[in-house]
């Protein structure tokens, strides 16, 4: 074989050679993720970002361990969707190092609430605009001095009473840390705003997330 | 066109008279590049509508990085070698999107080849091969479900000189390759070429002819 004709060979396969690509996302696939701000503003840690997570597993019998085990699973379902390093979930035993605090409520807080209470039902996150409407402020410590806590997961030990639900909870609830503001009105999205009859993010899930991290935040933690 | 060349590099094998001489020790250290991986096509008009500041398609590669092989060469005569080699080439994944360019996590680079290699004029030598690559990371991200073993076609042109009764060569490169994965298939997507390139140097111990 020449070396011309092996030129020749290497031309043709360069040119069937299209990079491997994932196809575009219905837009049936991704539900409104935007803070529901006039106009909605896009909220998400920037790309790249390892979003560290403390637990404040709590002193009551039964919950200490819960919430860490929960956070076992949650992190790495939704990194999962992380196809291109956007962000990364991770948990973090100092609570120096935390971007978000997970905690039962009813609980002592490692961080002081009070500017910001969590409110909700079953598990709720919460955070504290700046004034400028496009940054997130950190928790105060509640020993005096501030974290570095931008997001704060309450989840209600009430919710321990039912199987599997806290895991699934913990992992709702990190959606929303990763910064999908709203809700899924499908029920089989793990985002959706009612009895969850699932377990991991869904494709919808995943479409979602994907695409609010390629598009560009308004509002950064 | 690989299944082709295969069957071409396995005749020539089988039918070639015992080789005068004994295969020798080919060792071989580059610096590669490669094209993109894979690009995510995600945004559609539809979705450019409803979300004004979505960017434009995200795509992976892995990033320059050094390259070693190792593996025998076999002189068929005075013009003409077969080689076969075993590549290692420890890469990052490089992820580029409207936010920038940054490391997603590492890889490892594995590929074996089956070649020939000609004596052009004076030093120049030019070749080609066929073989097998396969990238390997950690599971997570698009290496979540494993990645495929993929067929490889290598085309290098470069010099050969002795040196001391060793063969000196320098050598540029063009791989070309397939990339797919389970995450690819099952999301939809398709598998697609890899255009990786560079310079390798080599010795073939005890090689000057
Ligand atoms: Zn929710």
């Amino acid at each position: 074989m020449s070396a011309r004709r092996l030129a020749g060979a290497l031309l043709v396969l360069l040119a069937a050679c299209d990079s491997a690509a994932l196809p575009p996302r219905p837009s049936a696939d991704v539900y409104e993720f935007r803070l529901a701000t006039t106009p909605p503003r896009v909220l998400h840690w920037p790309s790249g970002n390892t979003v560290r997570i403390y637990v404040a597993g709590g002193t009551v019998d039964g919950q200490a361990g819960a919430l860490a085990s929960a956070l076992a699973q949650g992190p790495a379902a939704w990194n999962r969707s992380a196809l291109f390093g956007e962000y990364r979930l991770a948990a973090t035993a100092e609570l120096a190092a935390a971007d978000v605090l997970l905690r039962w409520s009813g609980e002592a807080s490692p961080v002081d609430l009070s500017q910001c209470p969590p409110g909700g039902t079953r598990a709720v996150t919460t955070f504290c605009l700046n004034s400028g409407r496009d940054r997130l402020q950190a928790f105060p410590l509640a020993a005096g001095g501030m974290s570095r806590v931008k997001m704060v997961v309450t989840i209600l030990p009430s919710q321990l009473t039912i199987p599997g639900r806290v895991p699934v909870l913990v992992t709702h609830e990190l959606g929303h840390v990763l910064g999908i503001a709203r809700h899924s009105d499908e029920p089989r999205d793990l985002m959706y705003d009612g009895e969850l009859s699932v377990t991991l993010p869904s494709r919808r899930d995943q479409a979602t997330v994907q695409v609010m991290y390629q598009t560009a935040p308004e509002i950064v933690p | 066109m690989v299944v082709a060349a295969s069957s071409f590099c396995l005749s020539l094998l089988l039918v070639l008279p015992a080789a005068a001489q004994q295969p020798r020790l080919d060792l071989r250290a580059g610096l590669l590049a490669s094209s993109t991986l894979v690009e995510d096509l995600l945004a559609t008009p539809a979705l450019k509508a409803r979300f004004p500041g979505l960017g434009s398609a995200p795509r992976a590669r892995a990033a320059l990085a050094p390259e070693l092989e190792a593996g025998a060469t076999l002189p068929l005569g005075p013009r003409v070698a077969l080689d076969g080699l075993l590549g290692w080439q420890p890469a990052t994944l490089q992820a580029t999107d409207d936010a920038g360019t940054r490391d997603v996590q590492r890889m490892t680079v594995l590929h074996a080849l089956l070649g020939l290699e000609f004596a052009a004029r004076g030093p120049l030598v030019v070749g080609g091969g066929v073989g097998m690559i396969r990238y390997r990371s950690a599971a997570r991200g698009l290496f979540a479900d494993g990645a495929d073993l993929a067929p490889l076609v290598r085309l290098a042109a470069g010099g050969r000189w002795p040196w001391s009764g060793h063969a000196l060569t320098v050598r540029a490169l063009a791989d070309v390759h397939r990339f797919g994965s389970p995450l690819l298939r099952a999301a939809g997507g398709s598998g697609g070429g890899v255009f990786r390139y560079g310079l390798q140097l080599g010795v073939v111990p005890g090689g000057a002819r």
